[in-house]
């Protein structure tokens, strides 16, 4: 503002005095008080005594000016409940401080800033939440792989027990059916196939438990006899029911029916439930029905034992649980994965019981049928190269496969084979996927440029793997799992021997 | 009797006049009541040396990211003529500490160096504690306090104190 009259300056300071309060406090060179002037006369701040010292709290106020030529304002002091700026004019002889109550402009800026500062913290609260949620989202994100890695780890081992366990199992059960044609009418090639069956059975109910909740286990499925099931069924388990004084029926309708499903998984399932109705059933019957109808395979498994009580019906589908059985054998398992794998086919399972008068457990899964025009196996001919580490595998395949009129020759790793290959031509080779020195599909990419005629049979003890696709192009005409049927072998090689696919290949 | 201004600085919301008042008075209050301008408290404690008067400038809270530079301003004006410092950070919230130990290195560039301590308050809050000396100079002493509680409020004012008293 530029100069103005003195008529000016005192309105101006009158209308100020009006309006606001002041206290103008006099201070001597040793802030003793020299007078004290209010604009308002019943404003008062304690201590400020005419003759007394100035108080602490303004006196560090004084302090904190002194040296300074300006005069110098602290804002929004607090003053005995009051707030104000304090001016403090001063040299070294004297000071004045002019306080001014601003506790109405305080109590608004004050609210403005708390306001800020409210939202300032709860800011910094979500960004460390966000924060902590990220760091949580990271650590689950590691959890998830770990569990991942963990899963895939176990997906891996069961493959590898599959198939280590497979492997023996199918050489037993085709030595077996080698002697069954050497030696005509004896018991004991079907002894040893029973016992490969059950034993087969015992280790898939346990690596199907090991399974569970596995999203990427796939079915097998495979076109094959349901007469020549019905009939396996009654041969595993005649002389078990006969042992025991129980009379034992099976029986199906229609015959001449080929079905499609996964072969392996529904003979566990049968297993499980006949073995389960003979262990439990002492005396009377136990009977095994099968139908057909509508493209579904209903099955009945009926026992005359002991029963199940009613409030134990849920109760014998749960893992390691058997139910009044006192010392029965059993794993506890096999009920738990039959209901599993029948879900798992798409079926259902079901199970009615009275105590003392026996069970009833009824399948039922979906299943395309196909009146079967099996043929006999006449001879073939022609060169097979099969490869396999297990040496017993290959002295059988080799003599199966000469049973047949072919020429057989046998390597035990991938490189024995394609120094076989290298000095012979073979139309059809039948690999392990799994061998000690790398994977059987491997052995047909390497040949795919330089051999592209060589047709192929991937045999897998560990179920069919993500490999099917790649397989196509590959030459791969099938997957076969262990234990090899011996018919579906045989129409594969006839397919590649004969120039064609049989109508009723895998 | 020898007297000294000892300045509370730090972020807004760290519990500034909360220790304070709870070395004062011996009080606490939970409600969060901002600070606008600056509060004077005194307290005598006793040394080894002699009796101090601590006249303790309770001053309102920086916060950094505050387009307003008049309350920054106003911190740094009432700094002038501090005898020592306490800087105090929430050990909830890491961001604090760079406001308390910027607010400290400003000082120190326009100040003479003057003791310091650092009151990581709101120890009570142990769930939340997120308190990361690794970017806190060796020469300031860091106490873990809680107004709250009152743990470590006497031992950190009496150690600065103490130093203030030393002739």
């Amino acid at each position: 503002m530029r100069r103005i009259s003195r008529r000016a300056a005192h309105y101006i300071r009158d209308e100020l005095l009006k309006r606001e309060r002041f206290i103008v406090v006099a201070l001597d060179s040793r802030q003793k008080i020299q007078s004290v002037n209010r604009s308002t006369p019943d404003w008062k701040l304690p201590g400020l005594i005419r003759g007394s010292i100035l108080p602490d709290s303004l006196s560090s106020l004084v302090d904190t000016a002194s040296g300074t030529a300006e005069p110098m304002v602290f804002s929004y002091v607090e003053l005995n409940g009051f707030f104000v700026d304090i001016h403090v004019l001063g040299d070294a002889d004297s000071a004045d401080l002019v306080i001014h109550d601003v506790t109405q402009a305080h109590e608004a800026e004050q609210t403005l800033q708390q306001r800020a500062h409210e939202i300032s913290l709860l800011s910094e609260q979500r960004a460390a939440l966000n924060a902590e949620l990220a760091d949580l989202n990271q650590e689950l994100f590691q959890r998830r792989r770990q569990a991942e890695q963990a899963s895939a780890a176990k997906s891996r081992f069961i493959a590898s027990m599959s198939h280590e366990f497979r492997s023996p199992i199918s050489s037993i059960m085709g030595y077996a059916d080698l002697l069954k044609a050497e030696l005509p009418g004896s018991e004991n090639p079907r002894a040893l196939q029973r016992a490969s069956w059950h034993l087969l059975t015992l280790v898939e109910n346990l690596l199907e438990q090991a399974r569970e909740g596995d999203e990427n286990v796939k079915l097998n499925p495979g076109r094959f006899s349901l007469d020549r099931l019905v009939d396996d069924i009654e041969v595993l388990f005649r002389t078990q029911s006969e042992a025991k004084g129980l009379d034992f029926e099976v029986k199906s309708a229609p015959g001449g029916i080929d079905i499609e499903c996964d072969e392996l998984r529904l003979r566990q399932i049968l297993i499980n439930l006949v073995s389960n109705a003979i262990r439990y059933t002492q005396k009377g019957r136990v009977s095994v029905q099968f139908r057909l109808r509508d493209n579904k395979l209903q099955v009945r498994v009926r026992d005359t034992g002991r029963g199940i009580a009613p409030g134990d019906l849920e109760d014998i589908f749960k893992p390691f649980t058997r139910v009044g059985q006192g010392n029965a054998p059993g794993t506890g398992l096999g009920l738990t994965i039959t209901r599993q794998l029948v879900q798992r086919m798409g079926g259902q399972l079901s199970v009615q019981s009275e105590p003392g008068s026996g069970s009833e457990f009824r399948f039922v899964i979906p299943c395309s049928m196909v009146k079967n025009d099996h043929v006999s196996m006449p001879p073939l001919s022609g060169s097979v190269l099969w490869v396999d580490d297990d040496p017993d595998i290959l002295a059988l395949y080799q003599v199966v496969l000469e049973n047949w009129g072919l020429t057989v020759s046998v390597a035990n790793s991938i490189t024995q084979a394609k120094e076989l290959i290298a000095r012979q031509d073979f139309p059809l080779i039948v690999t392990d996927v799994h061998l000690t020195d790398g994977n059987g599909l491997e052995l047909f990419r390497s040949l795919r440029t330089e051999k592209p005629d060589i047709s192929g049979i991937i045999i897998s003890g560990s179920g069919v793997t993500d490999m099917e696709t790649e397989a196509a192009g590959n030459g791969i005409r099938a997957f076969l799992q262990k234990p090899i049927d011996a018919e579906l072998l045989y129409n594969e090689i006839a397919a590649v021997f004969e120039g064609g696919s049989p109508d009723h290949v895998v | 009797m020898k007297s000294a201004k000892v300045c509370m600085v730090g972020a807004f919301g760290v519990g500034k006049t909360s220790l304070v008042r709870r070395f004062v008075h011996q009080q606490f209050d939970e409600r969060y009541q901002t600070t606008l301008g600056v509060k004077i408290d005194t307290r005598i404690i006793d040394t080894i040396a002699e009796p101090i008067k601590l006249v303790l400038w309770d001053m309102e809270g920086a916060d950094p990211f505050e387009t307003d530079k008049r309350p920054l301003a106003r911190i740094k004006s009432y700094l002038k003529g501090a005898h020592g410092l306490i800087l105090a950070v929430d050990g909830t919230r890491p961001a604090t500490v760079k406001t308390a130990l910027g607010l400290y290195h400003d000082f120190c560039r326009e100040h003479r160096h003057v003791p310091a301590i650092m009151l990581a308050n709101k120890a009570d809050l142990t769930a939340e504690w997120r308190f990361d000396d690794s970017i806190i100079p060796d020469s300031l002493s860091v106490y873990q306090t809680s107004a709250l509680t009152g743990q470590n409020i006497e031992t950190a004012f009496t150690a600065l104190g103490a130093t203030l008293s030393e002739p």
